[in-house]
């Protein structure tokens, strides 16, 4: 376990072009889904709000509910945080130049990736049938995104050049555990869309692998990628590695256990509730310690090595918000597994929805701009964004309308399940749910007008000075020359 | 760490993944019961295969309910036999599980299951409103393939629909919903109708899905 525990040095500043330009692509890419994923999602709950659906989004199986629905998830998971991460994780390899071989792999994960996601996606608009577990991409896809994900993480850790990058130990665990959860999970659903199981079973594999998707594949992964980040660039003491490590383990165990046990039709035995609970307990626990301590160890790197960046730096304030949407949702989670009340108000409502946007837009979305916010100047050969206020801007918009769309979400999932419960008519329930709906519809609004200021920032940050082959180059004039048979003149 | 000690770290993971989704997978102790029974010689290792072989549940399939037979003979038959070869008495049931089978194709293609849930959870307000909880039958158990419980409710649970509207009903609900709940905010899918000569009538998919439709919960102990 020698990975583990070896010390941090500082790594020599320099850069891998041809990583950084990996890097690149995947950031480029993430805002491309950015934008496709949350114009799906606002066109999506558009159509929630009595009157708005016909008159702003016209009848068409293209751009109907469901299909926009799958468009927007599917291109927010896949296509901006994954890509983000994986980012990440190249950008970092790239400045400590901790991975072997070539930039050619890498692209050809990336490209497997994308072509995979980018077919998917047109494959859902247009009707292909999906699989059959979730209902978010074709099969074809999962194929492809699977192939690519093994690409790009076998890539990334099949050989590391540790000696020049130990800290990679501390985050081998969590990537290796979302490399091999990713493929055992979109694996998983593809053979559950074969195999005709009957139908109570396939409900509990199909529970197990919707829950896997977020504790055992994205969570890991951003842990890593953000972890990995804040080492290269915050200091983090030498003991924050053994516990870091260790986690990696207790998620892999514990999320297995809890992964879907709201989702399933039937509870499991009697026998094996209370382990459950017990072993959910211990995995959001810590996850919600790994929320503190990632403080604690920051504050301490601050002690130690004294060159951190201080609490209100930009970047700070999305880690620091990230973790303390992770912290709130496993604070929940925890009610989730020993509140009947509680779960009972979350069944089936809004909340659920509210639920996976703390997590994966509050959370790990929050992350996700950290890490950008840091390594994209740096990666365009700037010292900070070219448009600083609109990366402050940035901020405020998004951390503001998704924990309001977040609130407003819970909030109707809370009346909707009260209302519910005393047999009020849907029509009433539903009546009831469109203020709340036209709040969301606002604060989504609000992040997809910050995620503009974002892009615009994103392509204006780049060094001016760089493209020096294009300016003018003086040439010595030469003497026309003539060639024999030619007369003077006469075009060459 | 030499490569040792990272393949343990990696088999460890993997064990530990392995062990959770085993003991999670759907609380299922018979089944390891089985495992005990197999390995005492009580019963044959075929039977712990997890699925059943195709053509075991047809005769669940080819139970048609009634409005099957109005869609064909009375409410729609040119689109039905525009559609679907082979709708004579002795071909009617093969049509019936193609159209089934298509109809579940549309219903998660369209994302239906974003919007409405499939199942009624036990000891819930749920009972009171939607009757006895959804067993391991579940809803749409005459069409393989997965589950479609749903996680959301933006509109009703639809596990137990069969037979509660007539197909005409589904057809002028799945067209334009506001025709007939003015207060809906369920969009309407008029792709999934044709333009004939007095109007409109369901096409292939449509007819498919109000199929699928009539079939929810109908082996559900009814």
């Amino acid at each position: 376990l020698d990975l583990l525990t070896t010390g941090w040095e500082p790594t020599p500043d320099f850069h891998d072009r041809r990583l950084a330009g990996v890097a690149r692509g995947y950031f480029r890419a993430a805002g491309f889904w950015l934008v496709v994923g949350l114009f799906a999602g606002l066109t999506y709950s558009f159509q929630f709000i009595p009157g708005w659906g016909e008159a702003l989004v016209p009848p068409s199986p293209v751009h109907s509910v469901g299909r926009l629905r799958m468009t927007h998830s599917t291109v927010m998971l896949h296509g901006f945080l994954i890509s983000i991460f994986l980012g990440a994780l190249h950008a970092v390899c790239s400045d400590t130049r901790a991975r072997r071989g070539g930039a050619g792999t890498a692209w050809l994960g990336f490209g497997v990736l994308q072509v995979s996601l980018l077919a998917g996606v047109l494959g859902v608009l247009y009707g292909e049938v999906q699989a059959s577990a979730f209902g978010e991409l074709p099969m074809w896809a999962d194929a492809g995104l699977v192939a690519g994900w093994a690409i790009a993480m076998g890539a990334l850790i099949a050989s590391p050049k540790r000696e020049e990058d130990p800290w990679i130990g501390g985050v081998f665990p969590w990537l290796a555990v979302a490399a091999v959860a990713g493929l055992a999970l979109q694996a998983g659903n593809a053979v559950l869309a074969f195999l005709p199981l009957p139908q109570d079973q396939a409900g509990g594999w199909a529970a197990v692998i919707q829950s896997g998707y977020l504790h055992a594949w994205m969570l890991p992964l951003g842990v890593a990628a953000t972890l990995y980040f804040l080492r290269f660039r915050l200091p983090l003491p030498g003991w924050s590695r053994w516990w870091l490590g260790l986690l990696a383990l207790v998620v892999a165990a514990t999320a297995s256990l809890t992964g879907g046990e709201l989702y399933q039709v039937e509870w499991p035995p009697e026998a094996l509730i209370e382990p459950i609970r017990v072993a959910g307990t211990v995995y959001f626990g810590a996850l919600g310690a790994l929320a503190a301590g990632l403080g604690l160890a920051l504050r301490r790197g601050v002690a130690e090595k004294g060159d951190a960046r201080p609490w209100n730096a930009r970047a700070m304030i999305w880690f620091v918000a990230g973790w303390v949407a992770v912290l709130c949702y496993a604070f929940q989670r925890v009610h989730l597994l020993h509140d009947e009340a509680y779960l009972e108000t979350v069944r089936f409502t809004d909340w659920i929805a509210g639920h996976h946007h703390l997590l994966l837009l509050s959370g790990m979305g929050a992350w996700a701009f950290g890490v950008t916010d840091e390594l994209w100047p740096e990666l365009r050969r700037c010292e900070a964004w070219r448009l600083p206020f609109f990366a402050d801007v940035h901020v405020i918009l998004t951390l503001g309308g998704a924990w309001i769309m977040v609130g407003t979400l819970f909030t109707a999932g809370w009346l909707q399940s009260t209302m519910a419960r005393e047999m009020v008519p849907w029509s009433a329930i539903t009546e009831a749910s469109a203020g709340f709906w036209l709040v969301r519809v606002i604060a989504g609004s609000v992040v997809v007008g910050a995620q503009v200021l974002w892009l615009i920032n994103l392509v204006a940050t780049r060094d001016r000075s760089l493209p020096k082959l294009r300016e003018p180059v003086e040439l010595e004039a030469e003497e026309p020359e003539i060639l024999e048979g030619f007369s003077e003149g006469m075009p060459r | 760490m030499n490569a040792l000690g990272k393949a343990l770290l990696l088999g460890m993971a993997l064990v530990l993944q392995g062990v959770g989704w085993v003991v999670l997978w759907d609380g299922d102790m018979a089944r390891l019961r089985k495992v005990r029974d197999v390995a005492e010689g009580r019963v044959r290792a075929g039977e712990l295969l997890w699925f059943n072989l195709p053509g075991v549940d047809s005769g669940v399939a080819d139970r048609a309910p009634l409005e099957f037979f109005d869609m064909v003979e009375y409410d729609y038959p040119t689109a039905f036999a525009r559609h679907f070869d082979g709708t004579t008495t002795a071909g009617l049931g093969a049509v019936y599980r193609e159209a089934l089978e298509l109809g579940r194709e549309v219903y998660v293609r369209e994302g239906c299951f974003h919007c409405h849930t499939q199942a009624v959870r036990a000891g819930t307000a749920d009972v009171e409103r939607w009757g006895r909880p959804t067993g391991p039958g579940r809803a749409d158990v005459r069409v393989a393939g997965m589950p479609l419980a749903g996680s959301r409710r933006v509109g009703p649970d639809l596990g137990r629909l069969a037979q509660r509207y007539s197909n005409d009903w589904h057809a002028a609900h799945l067209l334009r919903p506001r025709s007939l709940y003015p207060d809906s905010i369920m969009p309407g899918y008029p792709w999934l109708f044709d333009e004939v000569e007095d109007g409109l009538e369901p096409n292939r998919d449509g007819l498919a899905l109000i199929v699928y439709l009539q079939s929810l919960g109908m082996d559900d102990g009814r």
